[in-house]
C-alpha cells in the first residue's frame, strides 16, 4: 500500500483536486497521533494500491497552529510515499516554500500548479518544464475546478511512486534561520527564471466587487441583505420539507408501526416508538436543513465573500474575542444551531473556534421560535406579543455577547488574525454537491448514536415506573421535577413545566407536544389551559429559561463532534444552565417585586 | 521608520522588518508578507477596524495590532 498525501496552502483548491482524484467515495479515517478527521480514499495507481489522504491546508510546515500540528504529526508518524503539493499558480512566489521544506525531508513530491485557468486570466505565465528541471520534481499544470491536467498529474504520480526511494525520510525539525534565507534565495532565482508577471496585475472583477461589497456605507447593509436572503432561502425551502418529513414520520407511525405492535406489551411498543423511533426521526428531520445550508454555504465560502463579511464585522467582534467569521456563523445559528456549529470549521485557530462554538447555542433558532410563538399567542395580546418576541431576540444577542466577553480570556486566541481575501470565484455544481454530501455523512454518522441515547434516557425518565400515567408527577421525571422545585420555584417554573423542560432537552420542537401530554389537552385547549394556569411573568421566565438552558440534543451532539472534547460540552451545558437560571431569576423576582 | 499602521488608504510602502518571533515571521512570509515586498493599503474598515492590504497577487485582511508590528520604508520613487 502506497500512501499519497495532499499538501498545500489554504485557498489553493487542494480539496477540489483531492475530490477530482478520489471520486466521491472518500471516508474519514484514523491515523496515529491525530485526533481530527482527515479524508482518505483507497484507489489503484500505477500497479499499486494507494491511499490518498487530504491534509489540512497550511501556510507553513513549522507553525504552531492546530492544522500545522496535525500535518506535522501526520508526516512524522506515517510513512508518506508521495506528497502532491498543490499551489495556486498566480501566487507561486510565496507558496513554493512549502515544496522546498518537504523536499528537505526527502519526501518524494509532485507539484501541481493549480488554478491554471486563473493565472492565465491574470496574465501570469509559468515555464513548467524549466521549473521541473530546476526543482528536480515533476511539475504539472492543473485546474481542478474544470478537471484539467488530471491525466498528466496521475501520470507524474505513477512515475514517482514506481521510483526506488533510497534516502530515508527525515522528521520535521525547526528550520534554521540560514535555511530560511537559502530557501528564499532559491525561490527568488526560480521565480525570475520561470515566471513572468504582467507589467500591471489586473483582476478587474475582484476590484469592482470589493468596491461594492466593502464600501464603507453600503458594505454592511449589503451584507445583512445577503445573510437575510440566504436565511429566507434555506427556511422557505427547508421548513416545508422538514414539516413534510415530520408529517410522514407520524403518519408512518400511526398507520404502519402502531398496528404492528398491537399484540405486544405496551412498554415494548413505547420503547420502540416513543424512544427509538422518535430519536431516529428527530435526527432525520434535520437533514434537509443541513443539506440546504451547506449547499449555500459552500457557494458563499468558495466565492470569497465569506472573508469579506469577516472584514466588515471584524471591528465589533474583535472586542468580544471573536472574529468576523464568527458573526456570520452566529447569524446562521438563528436558523439552526447544528449546521452553524459545523460551519465554524473554517476557523483555523482552536481557541477562536471553541469560543465561537461556546456562544453559538444561544442563538434563538427556529425550533425555539415555534415554542415561543405558541406560548406568546396563548398568553399575550397581539399588541404586546411581538414586543415580547423582539425582547427574546435581543436577549439572545445579549447572552452571546456577555458569554463571549466573560470567556474570551479563557479561550484566548494566540494566533494573529490575518485572513486571506481570495479573488471572487464561483464554485462549480460538482464542488457544491460533493461538499454538502460530505457534511451530511459527517452529521449522520456522528450524531445518531448520541441522540438515540439521549432520547432513550428521557423516555425512561418519563415512562417509569410503569404503572403510572406517562409524564405525570408520579414518574421519575415528575419526581425529579418535585426534587428540583427548590431550584425552579424561585424562577416561577412549576413542576409540570419542569417536565416539559426535560423533554425540551431532546428538541425544542417537542416541548409543546410534551405540554399537551402533561396537561392532557391539545391545541387551542392547551393554549387556554396555559392562559388560566400560568401567569405572564411565569411564561416569560419559562421562555427565558428555554431560550438559554440548552438548545437540543442534536446541537449538543454536534458540539461534541466538532470540539472532540466531552469536558468542553459539559462546561458549555453547565454555563448555559447557570446563565438561564440567573436571567430567569433576575427577571422573575424583579417583576414580582414591581407587580407587588 | 514607520509601521504599516501609519499608511493611509491607497498608500504603499516597502516591508523593512517584521517585529515578531521567528515562527510568526515564517508564517507571514508564507502569506506573502516578506522583507523588501511592496505593500499597499487598499482600504481600512471604520472604527479602527482591520486593514485590507495587497502584496503582489495576495490580498489580506490584517488587524491593527499585527499592522503595528510591520516596519515599512517609503517606496523608492
Amino acid at each position: 500500500m502506497k500512501r499519497i498525501a495532499f499538501l498545500g496552502m489554504p485557498n489553493t483548491g487542494k480539496s477540489t483536486l483531492f475530490n477530482r482524484l478520489s471520486g466521491s467515495s472518500a471516508r474519514v479515517g484514523n491515523w496515529p497521533g491525530i485526533t481530527v478527521d482527515l479524508l482518505a480514499v483507497k484507489t489503484f495507481l500505477g500497479g499499486h494500491m494507494a491511499e490518498l489522504v487530504d491534509l489540512p491546508g497550511i501556510y507553513d510546515l513549522q507553525g504552531l497552529s492546530e492544522d500545522e500540528k496535525i500535518v506535522q504529526s501526520f508526516i512524522n508518524q506515517n510513512k508518506i510515499d508521495l506528497a502532491i503539493v498543490v499551489l495556486c499558480s498566480a501566487q507561486i512566489e510565496r507558496q513554493l516554500s512549502l515544496l522546498l521544506q518537504l523536499q528537505k525531508l526527502n519526501i518524494p513530491c509532485v507539484l501541481a500548479l493549480n488554478m491554471d485557468d486563473e493565472a492565465k486570466k491574470m496574465g501570469v505565465t509559468i515555464d513548467a518544464i524549466l521549473l521541473e528541471k530546476k526543482l528536480k520534481t515533476p511539475v504539472v499544470k492543473t485546474s481542478a475546478k474544470y478537471g484539467e491536467g488530471m491525466v498528466e498529474l496521475l501520470k507524474a504520480c505513477t512515475q514517482v511512486i514506481n521510483q526506488k526511494v533510497t534516502t530515508p525520510i527525515k522528521k520535521i525539525k525547526p528550520l534554521k534561520a540560514s535555511d530560511q534565507i537559502s530557501n528564499e534565495k532559491t525561490i527568488q532565482t526560480l521565480i525570475k527564471l520561470a515566471v513572468k508577471y504582467p507589467t500591471k496585475l489586473n483582476d478587474k472583477n475582484t476590484k469592482k466587487l470589493d468596491a461594492l461589497f466593502l464600501d464603507p456605507h453600503w458594505g454592511l447593509p449589503i451584507f445583512f441583505l445577503i445573510v437575510f436572503s440566504i436565511f429566507q432561502f434555506i427556511f422557505t425551502l427547508g421548513k416545508p420539507i422538514q414539516d413534510l418529513m415530520t408529517q410522514f414520520f407520524s403518519f408512518f407511525r400511526v398507520d404502519y408501526l402502531e398496528p404492528l405492535f398491537t399484540n405486544h406489551h405496551g412498554i415494548f411498543q413505547s420503547l420502540l416508538l416513543d424512544g427509538l423511533y422518535l430519536g431516529v426521526t428527530t435526527v432525520a428531520a434535520f437533514v434537509p436543513i443541513i443539506i440546504l445550508f451547506f449547499l449555500i454555504m459552500s457557494v458563499v465560502e468558495d466565492s470569497g465573500y465569506f472573508s469579506r463579511a469577516a472584514f466588515l464585522m471584524d471591528t465589533l467582534m474583535e472586542k468580544i474575542g471573536l472574529d468576523g467569521r464568527g458573526f456570520v456563523m452566529m447569524l446562521m445559528g438563528f436558523g439552526c444551531n447544528v449546521p452553524a456549529l459545523m460551519g465554524t470549521k473554517i476557523m483555523r485557530t482552536k481557541e477562536l473556534r471553541l469560543l465561537t462554538m461556546f456562544v453559538m447555542p444561544f442563538s434563538l433558532c427556529s425550533a425555539r421560535l415555534q415554542v415561543f410563538l405558541f406560548i406568546i399567542t396563548a398568553l399575550f395580546s397581539a399588541k404586546y406579543g411581538p414586543l415580547v418576541l423582539f425582547c427574546l431576540y435581543l436577549l439572545s444577542f445579549f447572552t452571546i455577547f456577555i458569554s463571549a466577553l466573560i470567556f474570551k480570556h479563557q479561550f484566548k486566541n494566540k494566533e494573529p488574525i490575518i485572513i486571506e481575501l481570495p479573488p471572487y470565484r464561483f464554485p462549480t455544481m460538482n464542488q457544491i454537491i460533493k461538499r454538502s454530501m460530505l457534511e451530511i455523512k459527517h452529521f449522520l454518522t456522528r450524531a445518531t448514536k448520541f441522540i438515540i441515547i439521549g432520547v432513550l434516557l428521557v423516555w425512561a425518565l418519563t415512562h417509569f415506573p410503569m404503572d403510572v400515567p406517562i409524564a405525570s408527577e408520579l414518574t421519575y421525571s415528575g419526581q425529579l421535577g418535585k426534587w428540583l422545585s427548590p431550584i425552579f420555584h424561585p424562577i416561577g417554573i412549576n413542576e409540570q413545566l419542569v417536565i416539559a423542560l426535560i423533554f425540551g432537552f431532546i428538541a425544542k420542537e417537542i416541548v409543546i407536544g410534551a405540554l399537551a401530554v402533561i396537561y392532557g389537552v391539545e391545541g387551542s385547549a392547551l393554549a387556554h389551559h396555559l392562559y388560566s394556569n400560568v401567569s405572564q411573568i411565569q411564561a416569560i421566565s419559562f421562555m427565558i429559561f428555554t431560550l438559554i438552558y440548552t438548545p437540543c440534543l442534536s446541537t449538543i451532539a454536534t458540539l461534541k463532534n466538532e470540539s472532540k472534547s466531552l469536558s468542553f460540552v459539559i462546561y458549555s451545558v453547565f454555563w448555559a444552565l447557570l446563565l438561564a437560571w440567573v436571567f430567569s431569576f433576575i427577571f422573575y423576582q424583579t417583576s414580582l417585586y414591581f407587580s407587588g | 521608520m514607520t509601521t504599516l499602521l501609519e499608511l493611509a488608504e491607497g498608500q504603499s510602502g516597502i516591508i523593512h522588518k517584521l517585529n515578531m518571533d521567528r515562527l510568526l515571521i515564517q508564517r507571514l512570509n508564507a502569506m506573502g508578507l516578506r522583507r523588501g515586498k511592496k505593500i499597499t493599503v487598499l482600504r481600512k474598515a471604520q472604527f479602527k477596524g482591520p486593514f485590507h492590504i495587497i502584496i503582489d497577487t495576495t490580498e489580506l485582511m490584517i488587524r491593527e495590532h499585527e499592522a503595528s508590528l510591520i516596519n515599512i520604508t517609503s517606496p523608492a520613487l
